[in-house]
């Protein structure tokens, strides 16, 4: 006698020959005297576990080391069977369910048909698969799902007969909807959402519908090769108002369900076409709560985590503020599936995830009505106001979203839009004719009540106006960056019967003020829905996005704003300089004096106009080096310096204003006025000093100080100067600009070890910067005689950011500064088939222009072919720049001492900003300038690896 | 051992990628070649102090003046980790990522580390060291730098001792990986590739059968010798063994 195991079942017995497993059939298998594995529980339990173990991996991934040699008859098809297990074949017996086929996959889990032999019924079977491997959090959730499901008793919500485990695998049982997912219908059968295919609805009557004939709707009719294309290929449907009224009390239902579930503490949070069943009755089924969040379990949520599918998600989920997450965020789940059934598109579109979820978070949604302007004004309403980022401003509960939208469907107004009271009388009065007379005699003692609601809402409105005035006009004329002072008003108008528009924008200007740009974003949408032309909203909003470095966007809301009018008011200008500043110093300087000038029609001073023109003035010279609105900027800070406004501010800029100018005479080679060179040095150098006495506190004065002490080479005093502005310096940010450029002065100065300290601190501010880590550490080391150090970090370049054009270039850049124009070459040869061209790109470089450097640093394309490349892009002097640097360290690498020394000059006169080749070319200029021999390393080393 | 890591520094990545050619994973690879190259710049100092009597696979890697003993590291435990990460909740790409994290952080810290006296505390440090990074990942504003404070990781390493269910699991299984690949040299191929199918993508006896035309009952005996065996490896298989 043997040991007998049933490889199906886990029976087992004792016994010899062929003998039929009795619990299951299968033929029993003998165990072969298995000692070790006494019983056939163990057998499967090390079956399951062996199963387990290889789903993460391939067992045959170190044949090589176990000698498992790829003979051993494995063909490339049983790829993807990892895939699999874990699966359950048709005749698979869970507690009383046999299943009888797969009908669908989620994120969460396996659908299966399966009949439930006690009742003879057949369900629908949900299974999470390989639940053992996926952690404790979501069985947790699995659990949650079936127990806040089960509480449910609605038409409108899939029911839930049963739950249990079974071999791991934990599963649970509802009713089996045969229908579509909504999402289904959305793609391929869109006809299935118009009115003649309503049937049954108790809440709706039906409309003017001629063929209510019913069709069979089943999922195996849905074969992937039989499935429509996409929607964005296909034409939008031809639809009629009972289409839409349809599309509305299906809707409509589903937020009673919603309605329904929040009642019994549970919100579903991952409401989708995909967990929408459109049944045979007619009606959508919320399905899949898998994501259900009891009420009364917080802490099953893990926080900041971001589930469901992105296009559907609200605001508040993309963020990760799981304190906001409530009912609300299923009515703009539901706004959002709204939004699709109307439109046939999502809300928010973009190529990877991230852009949906940016969509999310800063942007309206475009009115439906633009994609299909059938779509009745209402129904679009009750959407945008479902999928309102603040949920404050959705529909309070699901209930709310459900009545409005029946009453479209029944042609009742809606009352979420602020219709005229004529246009509500006579929508009413259309639907209630009969009613209508006998309403208009109540009518005189209605309108007298309300006359008195009427005027205790006028005396708080007057209030709430006259706080946000205020509190707008100090920060739009005064000074933005101080919203401290207006919060207090800010929050008392917002409990009164504020004028929305007025409100958002001022919120709007505060969130600025504090560089909260996103929810700045989300209050200038408010205002542009309820105002869409309100100037001074739109120019805000550009400007925002220049900050965000949105830039795409910022011309289109740019051009936009200007089509419509342009600015209207001083204001308007002022925003419209902003959002100018960085990218057209010049325009803005037109756009600050033009809002100077409306200002003082008012008989008004603008100050924080005059600031910002002596700002973009700065800019403007410190990019063109053209005199020609440097009294105009002068005069404005010399008045907000009488005024005592903005404390060393003013000082500040008129020093640095001073600076450029003196530069500008000192490097004008045509007219060569040193003694205005030196009166502006000396102009400079004094109002730092004056600005300092002002505010001792403030980092500002120094910086300038120090700039001013570094143009005119007196170093030592510069370094002290920096030291001051760092040790001021009230944010990081400020501190950091302190010691990007004290490396510089250091490393001038031949005091590599501090130099190399400073640059790691801004390697910790900046952890992406290949210079701190990489280009600035290599010149200063290599300067210091740490030859192969320089070479390592130089090279250590290419090899951090893999496939990166952008990192490859610059370490051939690097290694060319330190001499090694054969590694150089090489590496871009090597590198030039695999690298990337599209990664880490910096406003305006683009990808064409990363591959027209990249072949020029090859040597497969000339300096002149590079720089006629630039004429056709945007920003062509900042591009040049890039060029011109790459250029010089070819140059100085090849021995070109003279060239290489052209070419530094051409790049930092390209005063890049962002690109910095200004900067890396100052840091290098001044070395040659200084030092005749420099770099002497270029000599002393052979070319080539010097290792080699 | 000195020549060979010089000869990396020397010859650039792509003598780099040549040596390390046997690595699955080109990131790792080209990963654990920087890790080298850092490396090589302490070994110039150690080289003559080390090479004492046997020591253990941990000091080997302390030591790191040998690439193959990083790659071993890979081979030997980042299933492990990456299974491990895996049900921590990363996502397969994550937990990857969460891979590269803890060999990166090994490397970085296992200079300053003293607590490889105890038993089994290796395995509770790289336990330590997948939470930590899983989290990392998790919150997307966590540079690496933050991860690599040696001292944090001593008193981590301390709580990782205690008792953790999934961790215990994942041990489990990565014996059971293990001990399957040492054995199946053992097996012909095609009671192997029998006991994959029908054990590990479940399919029926009959089906496997009828895919490699030999007999039902040769089915089941592939699933039953080779579980047979699997459980007598296991059961002699050692983490203290495999950490030496």
């Amino acid at each position: 006698m043997a040991q007998l195991v049933c490889p199906s079942c886990t029976f087992s017995t004792a016994g010899d020959g062929e003998v039929a497993c009795p619990s299951c059939g299968s033929t029993l298998a003998q165990s072969d005297g298995s000692q070790a594995l006494g019983t056939s529980g163990e057998v499967e339990q090390l079956s399951a576990d062996v199963r387990e173990a290889f789903q993460i991996c391939d067992f045959r991934l170190h044949a090589d080391d176990i000698g498992w040699s790829t003979s051993s008859g494995f063909s490339s098809e049983s790829v993807g069977w990892l895939a699999q297990a874990g699966e359950l074949v048709p005749g698979t017996r869970l507690g009383e369910f046999e299943i009888l086929e797969e009908v669908g996959r989620g994120g969460m889990g396996i659908v299966y048909r399966a009949r439930q032999t006690s009742l003879n019924r057949v369900v629908a079977m949900k299974v999470l698969p390989a639940f053992s491997h996926r952690g404790d959090s979501a069985v947790r959730r699995f659990r949650t799902e079936a127990k806040a499901v089960a509480r449910l008793n609605h038409p409108n919500v899939v029911p839930v007969y049963a739950q249990g485990e079974y071999k791991g695998h934990l599963y649970y049982a509802m009713e089996l909807i045969e229908g579509l997912s909504l999402d289904n219908v959305i793609q391929s059968q869109p006809e299935l959402l118009s009115s003649t295919f309503q049937r049954e609805d108790p809440q709706a009557k039906p409309l003017a519908s001629s063929a209510l004939t019913s069709i069979p709707i089943d999922e195996r009719q849905l074969g992937a090769e039989e499935c429509a294309p996409p929607p964005a290929t296909s034409p939008p449907p031809h639809r009629t108002l009972d289409d839409f009224r349809r599309i509305a009390t299906l809707v409509a239902g589903v937020a009673d369900g919603l309605a329904h579930a929040y009642e019994h503490g549970v919100i579903h949070r991952d409401i989708k076409p995909h967990n929408l069943l459109l049944g045979e009755d007619g009606r959508l089924h919320i399905t899949d709560f898998g994501l259900a969040q009891l009420a009364d379990e917080p802490h099953l949520t893990k926080s900041g985590e971001v589930m469901g599918t992105a296009a559907y998600l609200s605001p508040e989920q993309v963020r990760g503020d799981v304190g906001a997450i409530d009912h609300r965020t299923d009515v703009y789940s539901l706004g959002a599936t709204l939004y699709e059934l109307l439109t046939l598109r999502r809300p928010f579109e973009g190529k990877t995830r991230d852009q949906i979820l940016r969509g999310i978070c800063s942007t309206e949604p475009a009115r439906p009505r633009r994609w299909d302007k059938r779509v009745p004004v209402d129904l679009e309403t009750v959407c945008l106001r479902a999928m309102d980022k603040d949920p404050g401003y959705r529909y309070p509960t699901a209930l709310a979203m459900a009545d409005d939208l029946r009453r479209f469907a029944q042609g009742r107004p809606i009352v979420s839009r602020r219709v005229g009271h004529l246009e509500t009388a006579f929508k009413w009065a259309c639907g209630h004719r009969a009613a209508a007379l006998a309403i208009v005699t109540t009518t005189v003692a209605v309108v007298l009540g309300a006359g008195l609601i009427q005027h205790s809402r006028i005396s708080g409105r007057e209030r709430a106006d006259n706080l946000l005035q205020t509190a707008y006009e100090r920060l739009a004329y005064f000074d933005y960056r101080n919203p401290d002072l207006v919060k207090d008003a800010i929050a008392q108008a917002s409990v009164l019967p504020a004028d929305p528009v007025q409100l958002n924008l001022t919120r709007a200007l505060a969130s600025l003020g504090m560089a909260d740009e996103t929810t700045a974003m989300e209050h200038l949408d408010s205002v542009l829905r309820l105002d869409p032309s309100n100037s001074p909203a739109m120019y805000m909003r550009a400007w925002a996005q220049r900050r965000i470095g949105d830039h795409q966007s910022l011309y289109e809301t740019l051009e936009k704003a200007d089509r419509m009018g342009g600015p209207s008011t001083a204001d308007a200008w002022f925003f419209r300089g902003l959002a100018a500043h960085f990218d057209d110093p010049t325009f803005a300087v037109e756009c600050y004096r033009e809002a100077n000038t409306l200002r003082s029609g008012q008989n008004e001073f603008y100050p924080q106009a005059a600031l910002h023109l002596a700002r973009a003035h700065n800019q403007q010279l410190y990019v063109s080096r053209i005199l020609d609105n440097f009294e105009e900027a002068r005069a404005a800070l010399r008045q907000l310096i009488d005024q005592e406004q903005y404390g060393a501010y003013p000082h500040y800029l008129l020093s640095i204003a001073h600076r450029l100018a003196a530069e500008t005479y000192e490097a004008d080679l045509d007219v060569q006025r040193t003694d205005l060179a030196s009166h502006h040095f000396a102009a400079a150098l004094g109002w730092a000093r004056a600005g300092n006495v002002k505010d001792p506190m403030d980092d500002l004065p120094p910086t300038a100080e120090a700039e001013c002490l570094e143009s005119v080479g007196r170093l030592e005093e510069a370094i002290e100067a920096r030291t001051q502005a760092i040790d001021l310096a009230q944010t990081p940010r400020r501190r950091w600009q302190g010691y990007h450029y004290r490396w510089r002065l250091y490393y001038w100065t031949g005091q590599f070890d501090p130099a190399l300290a400073d640059l790691d601190t801004c390697a910790a501010f900046d952890p992406d910067s290949r210079f701190y880590a990489h280009v600035y550490p290599a010149l200063v080391l290599a300067e210091a005689g740490r030859t192969e150090e320089a070479l390592f970090r130089a090279r250590a370049l290419a090899e951090g950011d893999r496939a990166g054009a952008q990192a490859v270039l610059w370490s051939a850049t690097c290694l060319r500064l330190l001499g090694q124009a054969g590694e150089a070459n090489d590496l871009l040869s090597d590198q030039a088939d695999r690298v990337d061209f599209s990664g880490g790109l910096v406003h305006p470089q683009s990808e064409q222009w990363i591959e027209a450097l990249y072949a020029f640093s090859l040597g497969d394309a000339g300096f002149d072919d590079l720089v006629k490349h630039t004429e056709e892009m945007p920003s062509p002097r900042k591009l040049r720049g890039e060029a011109h640097f790459h250029a010089a360290a070819k140059a100085l690498a090849e021995g070109r001492r003279e060239e290489a020394f052209e070419h530094f000059t051409g790049a930092y006169r390209s005063f890049d900003g962002e690109l910095a080749c200004t900067f890396h070319a100052k840091a290098i200029r001044w070395r040659m300038w200084n030092d005749t021999d420099w770099p002497e390393w270029i000599a002393t080393l052979p070319l080539g690896d010097p290792l080699e | 051992m000195f020549s060979d890591v010089a000869g990396i520094r020397r010859s650039g990545l792509r003598r780099a990628f040549e040596i390390s050619g046997s690595l699955q994973d080109e990131c790792t690879k080209l990963h654990l070649t920087l890790l080298l190259r850092r490396r090589s710049e302490i070994i110039v100092n150690v080289m003559g102090s080390s090479g004492t009597t046997r020591i253990s696979f941990v000091d080997r890697l302390r030591g790191g003046h040998d690439q193959n003993t990083w790659m071993e590291f890979h081979r030997r435990y980042g299933e492990l980790l990456l299974s491990y990460a895996r049900r921590l909740g990363a996502s397969p790409d994550k937990a990857e990522d969460v891979v590269q994290d803890v060999e990166m952080y090994l490397f970085k810290a296992l200079d300053r580390f003293h607590h490889f006296g105890r038993k089994g505390s290796f395995r509770a440090y790289l336990r330590t060291a997948v939470m930590h990074a899983v989290g990392r990942r998790a919150s997307q504003q966590a540079r690496q730098e933050a991860l690599l404070d040696p001292r944090a990781f001593d008193t981590l390493a301390d709580k990782a001792d205690s008792e953790d269910a999934d961790w215990e699991r994942e041990q489990y299984l990565h014996l059971v990986r293990w001990g399957l690949r040492m054995i199946a040299k053992e097996f012909e191929p095609k009671t192997l590739e029998a006991f994959r199918l029908h054990v590990l993508t479940e399919r029926p006896a009959a089906e496997t059968a009828k895919d490699l035309d030999i007999s039902i009952d040769s089915v089941y005996q592939a699933k039953s010798r080779v579980l047979r065996r699997l459980r007598e490896r296991i059961d002699s298989l050692d983490w203290e063994m495999f950490d030496m």
